[in-house]
């Protein structure tokens, strides 16, 4: 069957998909933040949100500061950016198509009661 | 193969004037699919088709200073009700996502359902619980003012 490739994407999207990981990025679009703060909104352990931090630094949504005993966590627009193009590119691409498909559906049609 | 559309990243729905046979007849002869899969800046369009599940497709589209290759294989195709086909952009996005065409007569013409669903893999399609669409729509809103961000940062 058709393999589809490409580990960074899936890294992004298996990234998202977890609720906590989705707020956590939400909360770090405000500004960067420090693992305990992160921690606080969630009612999960430190240790939860290191884990989470970890899968989001993995798909390098999220990058880490080190400030003496501080680690400061920021967000990483690129991989979403290039996601987002993506869908602007191809919605706009395939409604164009369509109209295109549409008028020529039209025109074969008048076409054909032409002959008639 | 089971695809999920349950999980779209992009979707358009058109109710069309023609019957499922001519709309699905528009996808998989080649000189019909070559007349109307042509963007504005594209002179001219090729398209060669082997319509059979596991078959081959190659669009190209030539613009006056760009060839725009597609290809993509078919994975599942019903007459005049549904065809599900792989796709690749040789020069952007070349990692295969997949397009699937749905048809539903209707009484006054057909109505199309287009899904291209960028997903790399199944598991990523069962954890995929629709939120990411929102997260990109924050950044998208987080983009167009970083320097505001960067001042709350200091």
């Amino acid at each position: 069957m058709v393999e589809l490739q490409d580990a960074s994407l899936n890294q992004t999207y298996a990234a998202i998909a977890d609720p906590t990981r989705r707020a956590i990025l939400v909360r770090l679009m405000q500004s960067e933040a420090r693992v305990t703060e992160l921690a606080e909104p969630f009612d999960i352990s430190l240790n939860a949100v290191s884990k989470h931090l970890r899968v989001l630094e993995r798909a390098q949504l999220v990058r880490r500061r080190i400030k003496g005993r501080d680690h400061y966590l920021s967000v990483n627009i690129e991989p979403l950016q290039e996601a987002a193009e993506w869908i602007e590119t191809y919605q706009k691409f395939w409604e164009e198509r369509v109209d295109a498909l549409e008028t020529f559906l039209v025109k074969k049609r008048t076409q054909k009661e032409r002959k008639f | 193969m089971a695809i999920s559309t349950g999980n779209a990243v992009v979707y358009v729905k058109r109710l069309l004037p023609a019957s499922p046979q001519e709309v699905f007849d528009a996808w998989i002869d080649p000189d019909s699919l070559a007349a109307w899969m042509r963007p504005e800046e594209v002179t001219s369009t090729s398209a060669e088709l082997d319509v059979r599940v596991g078959g081959s497709y190659r669009i190209v589209m030539r613009s006056a200073t760009a060839e725009y290759i597609h290809t993509g294989e078919y994975l599942e195709i019903h007459p005049y009700e549904r065809l599900v086909f792989t796709w690749r952009a040789s020069a952007d996005w070349p990692e295969a996502s997949i397009v699937t065409i749905e048809l539903h007569p209707q009484q006054d013409g057909t109505q199309l359902e287009l899904t291209h669903e960028r997903l790399p893999d199944e598991e990523s399609v069962a954890n995929f619980q629709g939120g990411w669409q929102s997260i990109v729509e924050k950044f998208a809103v987080h983009l167009h003012a970083p320097a505001e961000a960067e001042g709350n940062q200091r």
